[in-house]
């Protein structure tokens, strides 16, 4: 198990190596001027602002030193400046990692909650009027876009309603709680169906049916018989999706204005200020990388059947 | 001045300009903290409140740096530099920390008398060494300050702001004694004060130390109406909280304080507007599209504010080869352009048709109609004039603009007017700001769509940079030496009344005979406030809400 970890840390770094030539060369060789265009609407730049702005960014040198130099920095953690707001890259994805983070574990908390208990309940009474209910909100939560999702929120609660803010994050815990529904809908849907899946299969199991001749009650059996052998893959699957809305919930944190990671990687791209771009993504690849080992590991312990050579 | 690559929407008119008088003119006799909030407006005023205005995230809110309309909105309300403006018909100069200035007989030496006892909200003199300092830290080369072009003509300004720099100290600045600050320039300009009123030329204190000092970005100590909420700083993308300067030196605002609410720069507009009607802020843009139904539901009750800016659109007409070097293709083309039934189409009627390059908040330089018969729609005239001047059916022409500006209607509806009135074949070319900037630049278009507003209160931010042979915002190469003698002659003017003769005739040429470059829309700016709890508000010089005038209802 050791070696295997240590094996697949090793291999992550070299992901991270590839990952960060592709980056470089998407970001810093494809034609464009980031300097002008972090310039915004006006004038453009006289020669002497120029210059001094290509050698506070390392623009001046040929690519492969400018390369050499980004991976130099990036070993020591230091991701750069950015080069429209002149703040340190380290900086401006602490500020955010804390909100992604809060907002990705509020959207895990609802999938659980939701996406399992809905799965059950469909699983358990199946064609039940329930179940076809659970079929139909899930139908509805996948095939409309996420955006969408957040604006009828807004609408319904925050406009209409007046109960909960429509944006941003002063009103404390009351300010993630629409964000996190519109972030968790597609993830909950899919967690319940797939609960749905798995469980009615293991409904139909023999040693449930053993269980049920030995005379337990059907609420030992659910909870303690089959929801216990039908949650691998849930579980397996919210890792994954955890790890994913670390890297930040682009849509989301823009239709609330949370200040999270994705909301960062949006505006970085619109203004070409690669650093920050840079910084999201190669965080982006690390926590998806590290999520997936995490996720392997723990497949391992879950099933015994499972060995990690 | 700078070009603009935004949308078509700007803008509040004529009884805004009114506020904006009462907003930034400091009368002079404001002395030594004695006002009152609220001592200026006139019937009864209750001070208090904290407004809340949406912003985009800063670049910048240190002076050496405030670059943008979000950056400066925060930093005119911290800093109050040498003069400040009213906003009236006449576009006056006013007092700030300067109790009085003069130029001397050719305006390259200013020298400006401070007023006593100003001081920062952290106790250190407001004196010409404050100034000296400000400008010096913001000109120098390592800053790479994106604005400090602001103060390029003062002598010694190279080379301090060259990479790197070759001086340290701001020779053309110096100060006889505290209270006096001596400016020269490399060539007379008998409008530089006007250009002071830039939140580059702010004074600041000892603390702020060299431009790169991050705990004063994000905290700026200065001498304006309001402060940083005492133990807070920008919260990046989330707000920046202000506070009444209770020991400001001119007029205290009526405001306890501002919130800046900051929204993502994607989809900016329709989430500060969604905002507004769930009332998390009083003050709001609004989207283009939902003009109408704004002015529906606000106006009536007195919260919906149209204000006419200083802007202009216009189309951008390469003077410097065929077939636009003659002026009747200029005159052909601009006169096969519909603007009213443009305006109607694209913008639901929500923008002004121009008849003139300096706009109405210009107010005594402002002629309406000097472009003539040039700019009413007659596409017979125009087929006749384009017909006699080359510009003949079939002739290709490039149509630049930028397309992250939403543009794209736009720019559809005139190449659809000009191949239908005219017959030629016209050709799109949207390449992203920066890029079209460059092309611009290369001379590398027929036509263009461009936009302009100013830094300063003066035409001259329009006639000179556009204009002047040889000027490198001339993009279109328009060249006239009588237009340029006139330009020259209008800077070593030191009265108004006199130059207003001169930037007459100057547009009188430049547009009503050579139509050099081809005005389309004034930018009038739409703005809705919460006017159940507010009153004074408007729309200054800049498009920036009144929030000096704002108070409680």
């Amino acid at each position: 198990m050791g070696k295997y970890v240590v094996r697949r840390l090793l291999q992550m770094m070299l992901v991270l190596f590839g990952a960060s030539i592709i980056l470089f060369l998407c970001l810093f060789v494809v034609p464009g001027d980031p300097i002008a265009t972090s310039q915004g609407e006006g004038r453009q730049l006289d020669a002497s602002t120029r210059a001094a702005l290509e050698r506070r960014y390392n623009l001046d040198k040929p690519l492969p030193q400018q390369y050499a130099g980004y991976v130099a920095r990036l070993a020591q953690g230091d991701l750069g400046e950015s080069y429209v707001y002149r703040r340190s890259v380290n900086t401006i994805l602490k500020e955010k990692l804390g909100n992604t983070a809060k907002l990705a574990l509020a959207a895990i908390v609802l999938m659980m909650a939701l996406g399992i208990v809905a799965g059950v309940v469909a699983a358990v009474f199946r064609y039940s009027f329930l179940d076809v209910l659970v079929t139909l909100s899930t139908t509805v939560a996948i095939g409309v876009p996420t955006f969408v999702i957040g604006l009828a929120l807004q609408n319904v609660f925050a406009i209409n309603l007046g109960w909960l803010p429509l944006q941003g994050q002063s009103a404390g815990n009351r300010s993630i709680i629409l964000p996190a529904l519109a972030l968790s809908a597609v993830d909950t849907a899919l967690v319940s169906r797939l609960m749905r899946g798995t469980m009615s299969e293991v409904m139909r199991a023999d040693y449930i049916r053993t269980a049920y001749a030995k005379g337990l009650s059907k609420r030992v059996v659910i909870f303690k018989h089959a929801l216990r052998n039908s949650i691998i893959p849930v579980l397996t699957y919210l890792g994954i999706a955890f790890g994913g809305l670390l890297g930040g919930a682009l849509i989301t944190e823009t239709v609330f204005n949370w200040n999270g990671i994705g909301l960062a990687l949006v505006g970085a791209i619109q203004s070409q200020d690669n650093p920050i771009v840079l910084g999201v993504v190669t965080y982006g690849v690390l926590v998806f990388v590290l999520v997936n080992l995490v996720v392997d590991v723990a497949y391992a312990f879950l099933d015994p059947r499972i060995r990690l050579e | 001045m700078r070009r603009i690559g935004g949308s078509t929407r700007v803008g509040v008119a004529a009884i805004c300009l009114a506020l904006v008088a009462a907003a930034c003119g400091g009368s002079d006799d404001d002395t030594g903290g004695t006002a009152q909030p609220g001592g200026q407006t006139g019937g009864t005023v209750t001070a208090g409140g904290v407004f809340r205005v949406p912003i985009g995230e800063p670049a910048a809110i240190d002076p050496y740096q405030a670059r943008e309309s979000e950056g400066s909105n925060v930093t005119v309300r911290l800093f109050t530099g040498l003069v400040t403006y009213d906003g009236n018909a006449e576009l006056k100069m006013r007092p700030g920390v300067a109790e009085r200035w003069a130029p001397n007989a050719d305006c390259t030496e200013w020298t400006f008398n401070l007023r006593r006892g100003a001081t920062f909200t952290n106790g250190e003199p407001v004196d010409a060494a404050a100034f000296i300092r400000g400008w010096t830290r913001a000109s120098i080369g390592t800053a790479a300050s994106q604005v400090a072009y602001h103060l390029q003509q003062v002598q010694g300004y190279m080379p301090l702001h060259a990479t790197p720099p070759t001086a340290t100290t701001f020779s053309g600045l110096s100060s006889p004694d505290p209270q006096t600050l001596v400016v020269k320039l490399d060539a007379g300009d008998c409008e530089f004060d006007k250009q002071l009123v830039h939140p580059v030329a702010s004074p600041v204190p000892n603390v702020a130390g060299a431009a790169n000092n991050a705990t004063y970005n994000d905290a700026p100590i200065g001498n304006g109406p309001f402060m940083l909420k005492p133990g807070t700083k920008w919260e990046h993308n989330q707000r920046i909280s202000l506070v009444r300067n209770d020991s400001y030196f001119l007029t205290k605002p009526n405001l306890d304080g501002i919130e800046f609410v900051i929204f993502p720069a994607q989809g900016r507009l329709e989430a500060e507007y969604r905002a507004f009607t769930a009332n998390e802020v009083d003050f709001a843009r609004i989207p283009p599209t939902l003009n109408q139904q704004a002015e529906a539901t606000y106006k009536p009750q007195g919260s919906f504010i149209k204000s006419e800016q200083s802007g202009i659109n216009y189309i951008l007409v390469n003077n410097a080869k065929p077939p636009f070097n003659n002026p009747d293709a200029r005159k052909a083309m601009s006169m096969a352009i519909d603007r009213d039934a443009i305006n109607k189409g694209v913008y639901q009627g929500f923008l002004t048709s121009a008849t003139s390059f300096i706009s109405p908040p210009f107010g005594q330089f402002y002629q309406p109609g000097v472009c003539g018969d040039s700019c009413k729609f007659d596409p017979v005239k125009a087929k006749d004039l384009a017909g006699r001047s080359g510009l003949t059916p079939g002739t290709k022409l490039k149509l630049a603009y930028n397309n992250d500006g939403g543009h794209e209607a736009l720019v559809q509806a005139w190449k659809d007017q000009l191949e239908k009135n005219l017959g030629v074949v016209v050709e799109l070319d949207g390449v992203p700001f920066a890029e079209h900037l460059l092309k611009r630049d290369r001379g590398d278009f027929d036509l263009s769509r461009a936009a302009w507003s100013t830094d300063y209160p003066s035409p001259d931010g329009f006639v000179t940079p556009l204009l002047k042979t040889g000027s490198e915002d001339n993009d279109g190469k328009y060249s006239n030496p009588e237009v340029d003698t006139l330009l020259a002659r209008q800077k070593t003017l030191r009265s108004d009344s006199e130059r207003k003769k001169l930037i007459e005739d100057i547009e009188k040429i430049a547009i009503g005979r050579d139509l050099g470059l081809v005005p389309t829309y004034y930018r009038t700016a739409y703005r809705v406030f919460d006017s159940t709890k507010w009153k004074g508000m408007g729309l200054d010089f800049f498009e920036r809400p009144t929030l000096e005038t704002v108070s409680l209802k």
